[in-house]
């Protein structure tokens, strides 16, 4: 069916027998999923069962990279990720970037699927033809720093190495992957890594990628780094930085926890600052011209010789959310978490909720260690970080995610900013009452990619209002299906219009790509995705109840700002989540329909 | 009449400044058209660049959903000049 792009071939290993399986695709499977995402959400669905526990043997890591993961266009470096997610104890989607992924279809696999558990600790090397588990006793314990080091060696580049952390050895549920210093950081998928015994994965690819009419590719692949190069330039010079003082303009930037959404700190964490004091260069992913990532570095005091590359959420996690506006406590803060293995976002979001909970009088310094864990105290943000991954004195409690929070201190609840156990990202509904739906509705949790990024569209558009609810179903549908065909093509979504991907999809790259024309179907492959996650969510438990934002959003009235006195009510929540079913074809319970399962061609699914 | 006007990022680069008051001395109300004028002319902030490739923003509504060029700014108004936002 296809003449390039995909090999049409994965890798199963079997951790438990120690087996090595090459497996065929089916084909179908690809044309109605496309790839990275959609894919593993296809195995997904058929592979982890209801039952299945995530630190289980039973739970599998279902790797795929998508058609255009390592063809020769632009930023083309994905690998998308499925698992049953500790931290949410439902399905989670994941993505990273950096070599990996094209390196894994160079040598000749879409994918790889992981089960089964290790008596001992091991790791995978795969080298074209050679797969082989070995012995990974020495490498445990080890930082995900020292694994590149050690891999870069073996197969060329620090990110085509995928590896766990300490964090996740200790099971802590916020633990992600690494590869190299590019993260699928969402959903603890680095617990679940550990908890088969597997610390790393290296790849090393030598073959090429098939293109089925390479010329006609490589023409358009040209026209995208061209008009990526012309509209892109911000990403260039600033990163994802660069919207960290404009959402606090809108009133919309998450301080304290939420308590407001403009941050008094600003001017040390902006874009400007961080390129004025810390900033060292850029660093790109697999064949992308824009190399968005802002490599920074301390070069004095307390946190001297820290250097990472600080993004957007992992600022407005590890600083406004914190109340910190010490930019050199966000740079090795955020060094930490990529060492140790864990999600900057998450950890960032639960410390705030330590740091509320503490100014309330509702845990001391003897719970803290002797921390004073209060709001705006970066070194204290930075030393939490550690005892979370140690889980020393209440990073015991935190390792275990707002679920686990939740389960054992109740009464707390109201401070746990979380959807399905996902902590929230750094955006404020009720500075944009669509980032609500967004959060509600996103298949892994609170996510503002895979629930559908509305801000721009319900700050421009003629057709919206940021402040109401008219048509937030139809736009919270329209841009969580983008995402869901985006995700599971193998590119970066930065570069994403380059190659004419929109909602309205046009040309004809993958069609040269594959021999296949998928253009016409794109976003009816992006809802069949949705919806099939939807299903597994029901399946696993997950209905309308869990589709609720956090209580602190639906009472508390924004105090100041551009969004000052707005609250995204029950009454407005409910209203918007009632027009969302209603577009995406589900019942009331947030259940797809029959009829819809028909008309996407997967009602063979129940 | 006096508006405040607020920029972003390359604006902020090309004004020199973040942020700043403009005096209309004869007017009590300008549009955006004209406060373009005088940006263009002090600081080759153009209306159709801005327009096309970044967002402006009438006290805190982008003119796409109120006038265009032709909202209207009255004492105490304030404006804002971004580069267009992209995220996720």
């Amino acid at each position: 069916m296809f003449s390039g792009g995909y090999t049409g071939r994965f890798i199963r290993i079997n951790l438990t027998d120690r087996t090595v399986k090459k497996e065929k695709i089916n084909p179908e499977w690809q044309k109605k999923f496309l790839g990275a995402r959609g894919l593993a959400a296809r195995y997904y669905y058929d592979e982890i069962g209801k039952e299945t526990k995530p630190l289980s043997p039973q739970n599998k890591l279902i790797f795929f990279t998508g058609p255009l993961t390592g063809s020769p266009g632009p930023s083309t470096t994905k690998i998308g990720l499925s698992t049953k997610s500790p931290e949410t104890r439902q399905y989670l989607c994941s993505n990273g970037g950096g070599y990996f992924g094209p390196h894994l279809k160079k040598a000749g696999y879409d994918g790889i699927i992981i089960e089964g558990k290790a008596t001992q600790p091991v790791y995978i090397l795969i080298k074209d033809n050679d797969i082989q588990i070995k012995d990974g006793k020495e490498l445990w314990g080890k930082t995900t720093f020292e694994i590149n080091k050690i891999f870069k060696e073996e197969v060329g580049r620090e990110d085509q190495v995928l590896s766990c952390g300490p964090s996740a050895e200790n099971g802590v549920v916020l633990s992600c992957i690494q590869i190299g210093e590019r993260s699928m950081g969402r959903g603890g998928a680095g617990a679940v890594m550990a908890s088969k015994n597997l610390k790393a994965i290296a790849v090393k690819g030598t073959g090429e990628v098939p293109v089925s009419e390479p010329e006609k590719f490589k023409e358009v692949a040209k026209k995208a780094v061209d008009y990526v190069k012309k509209t892109k330039a911000n990403h260039t010079k600033y990163g994802t930085v660069q919207y960290t003082a404009v959402m606090n303009e809108f009133g919309a930037y998450p301080t304290r926890n939420f308590q407001t959404g403009v941050f008094e700190g600003i001017d040390t964490i902006r874009a400007e600052y961080m390129k004025e004091h810390y900033f060292v260069k850029n660093q790109a992913c697999f064949r992308c011209p824009v190399a968005c990532s802002q490599l920074c570095e301390v070069k004095e005091g307390p946190f001297k010789g820290a250097k990472t590359d600080p993004e957007y959420e992992t600022i407005g996690t590890l600083g406004a959310m914190c109340g910190v506006s010490d930019f050199a406590a966000i740079i090795k803060g955020n060094e930490i978490c990529d060492e140790l293995g864990i999600d900057t976002m998450s950890v960032g979001v639960i410390i705030a909720f330590a740091m509320e909970i503490f100014e309330r009088g509702y845990i001391t310094k003897e719970d803290t260690g002797g921390l004073e864990l209060k709001f705006g105290n970066g070194k204290a943000m930075v030393k939490m970080i550690e005892k979370i991954v140690r889980r020393e004195d209440i990073g015991d409690l935190l390792a275990e995610g707002m679920l686990g929070i939740a389960e054992k201190k109740p009464e707390l609840q109201y401070y746990l900013m979380h959807v399905k156990g996902l902590p929230l990202a750094a955006y404020d509904p009720r500075g944009f009452y669509g980032n609500a739906l967004t959060y509600g509705t996103s298949s892994r949790g609170a996510c503002h990619n895979v629930g559908g990024w509305s801000i721009r569209d319900e700050l421009i558009s003629g057709e919206y209002d940021r402040f109401a609810v008219k048509g937030k179903g139809k736009l919270i549908k329209s841009l969580q299906d983008t995402r869901g065909y985006i995700d599971s093509l193998g590119l970066c979504t930065v570069v994403r219009s380059g190659y004419g991907f929109t909602n309205k999809p046009k040309g004809k790259i993958l069609e040269y790509l594959t021999g296949y024309d998928f253009t016409p179907e794109l976003m009816t492959i992006g809802e069949r995705i949705y919806t099939m996650e939807r299903l597994i969510l029901n399946r696993e438990g997950r209905f309308r109840k869990d589709d609720m934002i956090p209580e602190r959003l639906r009472t508390e009235k924004m105090p100041e700002g551009q969004a000052k006195g707005h609250v995204v009510s029950d009454k407005i929540y409910n209203q918007m989540l009632d027009d969302y079913y209603k577009v995406r074809g589900w019942d009331k319970e947030g259940r797809p329909t029959k009829e819809r399962l028909e008309k996407l061609g997967i009602n063979d699914l129940v | 009449m006096k508006i405040k006007v607020k920029y972003f990022l390359e604006y902020a680069r090309l004004s020199g400044c973040r942020d700043e008051e403009y005096f209309f001395e004869n007017d009590e109300l300008v549009s955006v058209k004209e406060v373009f004028k005088n940006l263009n002319s002090k600081y080759n902030i153009k209306y159709n660049d801005v327009a096309n490739k970044g967002i402006i923003l009438v006290n805190n509504r982008s003119i796409t959903q109120l006038d265009m060029e032709n909202t209207v700014l009255r004492d105490g108004d304030k404006l804002i000049i971004m580069p267009m936002i992209s995220g996720g």
